[in-house]
């Protein structure tokens, strides 16, 4: 099993975070991971993108040419980014941002009204759940249990009280995902 | 011209001498000027340079995100003063113009503060007054200006400025410390004049 | 005593910091510079609870000298930079070797010369192992290729240079200080009492010589016999602490031969060796300083040809060369300035290697 996942958004949107989580969640599973991030010299606002790797065999080179799966939550990360993606891999988008995204033949594209899934549960903190819950339902590398799980684990004790939030926006990513399918 | 952190009286003092008649002036930080450059800019104002050097100081390190810096006060938070900072452990933050005072070399001194209008046109005139001095071939001038780091001081930017003003200040007093022409330049065996302040 | 090892997802920087605790360093001097901050920060939360020491120096040339004192007084001591921060430490490293004193010194390489930039490089090759500053002396050097060898090969530098008495470089980079891995953590061990029989510090009367560290020598056989002991612990070392790993073919016809974050770019080439239809190994040093001279020899009589790959336009691969001794072509795929080779880059630079060397590919 080897999963190459690429994310990109703008700073702010919890791109590294959701990353770092799945790297957490990965590990958690009992698989080799890495998570690798490039920053934009700003520390704000600029582009901010990360690659994690899942492996049960060697990581080997934490980049990626062509990774299986991305989460792309800006349109100017789409634009960038989204022809990288392997032969048959799955592309996941935030569509309250991302109106078109080229999809190549063979690859599977899943649209995830993310913002507005964070606005309904009422926590805008939550955007990038709702793309981790559809990511992990859309390739099966990990169970949205196995990351709600490592979240509680990742999060410091003062912030759980927006676990319900979280698990809930990470299930709703989850079943827009399986219904795509 | 760039150069290394810290080293930038050193760089300026090369230009200098190599180009007299040429303005020249620094712009540091409290990390670079009060920390890493402490030797070169005592040593700079000692010889009495005939340079400006304009001092940002908002107490902490910006562009590494947050450290400690010499300017720190007690009991500040950063990135490596978790706790805060305390004299037992780190010293007390070191007063700049103060010190630079003690120099025969400096012609001008002072320190403003970059937060209301009049504070702001007052430091203008001290940035003016120090430029002035080197062209007047006065010598070494420097114009501390206490400044705000919302970001590492984890404020919004009209907190910071109020801190500058209701804390900062206290440890920072704003003051013109000297205005006049270099020790060297008066006569030998002459007492000097009571009093350096302006 | 609890064997089961914390299991933890964290940075290479966190990982070197809590090695270097794991390793028995309770004092710390360092000074700001990405991309290694994390390190001090980590050092500043976590030393002083355990009754450790943590200071911020002035600078670079500051810090290398609290070194310096530190270790004189007999303590496991370590400093952390990145490459212009190194640099400035060259005098104090020159002074550590000159005066025969451990310490731990990682450098988290980052572009240059000059200011250059804060991305990945490996281009502090030669400066580390070359020398510490002037004079006749090198720094052992370590090649961590992960956030768990950063962990490992950081606690264990500290052995390394109480049993040579010399400066131990831990050399990582800009890709590995920020990276995030599973990292098992070692127990902190701890710290023994500063009392080294070279060392400075209080004594009773009578109780041993007193001790002076320096490292001037003006008997012009005194200075020599310096330098002649620090070759034999030199040599020494090659012989007892030389490191590498292999991974691949086990009858390869082009070896790989990189470290660090580049080796992980060459493992992902080995293990899609097929897609250039060459028979691949990868042979990556966890030492540079002793260098794995003799598995690299052993291997040019072997394989049609070797591929050096590095962050740097050619430092590693001399060394390379130097233990081939022409017996195979050596060719060099080098990127710079933040650059690095995908691993379709490495494949393809395999498969001209190996089409020059004659290999039917």
């Amino acid at each position: 099993m080897r999963e190459e996942l690429f994310m990109a958004g703008l700073g702010g949107q919890g791109v590294n975070l959701a990353g770092q989580l799945v790297g957490r969640a990965g590990m958690d599973a009992g698989l080799n991971v890495s998570w690798f991030p490039i920053y934009s010299p700003e520390v704000r606002g600029g582009s901010s993108t990360c690659t994690i790797v899942l492996s049960d065999g060697r990581v080997g080179s934490p980049t990626s040419e062509h990774p299986s799966s991305m989460v792309l939550m800006d349109t100017s990360s789409a634009e960038c980014f989204a022809g990288n993606l392997a032969e048959g891999g799955l592309l996941i988008v935030n569509s309250s941002l991302i109106r078109h995204v080229p999809v190549s033949e063979g690859c599977r594209l899943i649209e995830i009204p993310a913002n507005q899934i964070a606005a309904e549960i009422g926590n805008d903190r939550t955007v990038n759940m709702a793309l981790i819950g559809a990511w992990a339902a859309g390739t099966g590398a990990l169970t949205v249990d196995d990351v709600a799980r490592s979240l509680r684990e990742m999060l410091p004790e003062r912030h759980h009280v927006h676990m319900p939030d979280n698990q809930l926006a990470l299930e709703r990513g989850a079943q827009i995902a399986r219904e795509a399918d | 011209m760039q150069a290394a952190h810290g080293r930038g009286p050193a760089v300026a003092t090369g230009i200098k001498r190599v180009h007299p008649d040429s303005v020249v002036f620094t712009y540091q930080g409290d990390g670079d000027l009060a920390s890493i450059g402490m030797a070169e800019i005592v040593h700079a104002a000692s010889r009495g340079e005939n340079f400006t050097v304009i001092f940002i100081n908002n107490a902490v390190f910006g562009m590494t995100q947050g450290q400690m810096a010499p300017t720190t006060l007690i009991g500040q938070k950063t990135t490596t003063s978790p706790r805060g900072r305390t004299a037992a452990e780190a010293g007390w933050p070191i007063r700049i113009c103060e010190l630079l005072d003690t120099l025969e070399g400096p012609a001008y001194i002072a320190r403003e503060a970059l937060t209301t209008p009049p504070r702001i046109r007052s430091a203008k005139k001290s940035i003016r007054r120090a430029f002035e001095a080197q062209l007047a071939g006065e010598g070494f001038g420097i114009v501390e200006l206490l400044s705000t780091c919302p970001t590492w001081w984890g404020m919004d930017p009209l907190e910071a400025i109020r801190h500058i003003d209701d804390t900062m200040v206290e440890h920072y007093p704003l003051r013109v410390f000297r205005d006049r022409p270099a020790a060297h330049d008066r006569p030998a065996g002459q007492q000097e004049e009571a009093g350096s302040d302006a | 005593m609890n064997e089961e090892r914390r299991r933890v997802f964290i940075s290479g920087n966190e990982a070197t910091a809590e090695g270097g605790i794991a390793g028995g360093c309770r004092h710390f001097f360092g000074y700001p510079i990405t991309p290694q901050n994390k390190i001090p920060e980590y050092m500043a939360e976590h030393l002083p609870p355990i009754g450790g020491v943590y200071l911020q120096a002035e600078s670079e040339v500051a810090a290398i000298n609290m070194v310096y004192g530190a270790s004189s007084a007999g303590a496991r001591v370590m400093t952390t930079s990145s490459s212009p921060g190194i640099a400035l430490m060259q005098e104090g490293l020159s002074y550590m070797l000159g005066s025969e004193l451990p310490a731990v010194i990682v450098n988290m390489v980052r572009g240059g010369p000059g200011l250059g930039n804060v991305a990945v490089a490996q281009s502090d090759y030669w400066l580390s192992t070359r020398g510490a500053g002037h004079g006749d002396g090198r720094c052992i050097t370590l090649t961590p290729y992960s956030v768990q060898e950063l962990h490992n090969f950081t606690a264990g530098a500290f052995e390394i240079a109480d049993r040579y008495q010399n400066i131990v470089m831990v050399l990582g980079d800009a890709i590995l200080a920020t990276m995030m891995e599973p990292c098992e953590l070692i127990p902190r061990r701890e710290m023994e009492p500063p009392g080294r029989p070279y060392a400075v510090g209080p004594h009773e009367a009578g109780e041993r010589e007193r001790n002076i560290v320096n490292s001037l020598w003006v008997d012009f056989d005194a200075m020599e016999a310096v330098n002649i002991r620090n070759e034999e612990r030199y040599a020494r070392a090659a012989a007892e602490i030389t490191d590498w790993e292999e991974f691949g073919s086990d009858d390869p016809q082009v070896l790989l031969c990189a470290y660090g974050i580049s080796a992980r770019l060459c493992e992902g080439a080995v293990m899609r060796a097929e897609e250039a239809g060459v028979r691949l190994r990868l042979l990556r040093p966890k030492t540079v300083f002793p260098f794995p001279t003799v598995p690299i020899r052993e291997w040019s009589e072997r394989v049609d040809a070797m591929l050096v790959v590095e962050l740097s336009m050619g430092q590693f691969v001399e060394d390379v060369r130097l233990a081939v001794e022409g017996r195979c072509p050596v060719d060099l795929l080098s990127r710079a300035g933040g650059n690095m080779p995908t691993v379709s880059e490495v494949l393809a630079k395999v498969r001209e290697v190996a089409a020059k060397a004659g290999v039917a590919v």
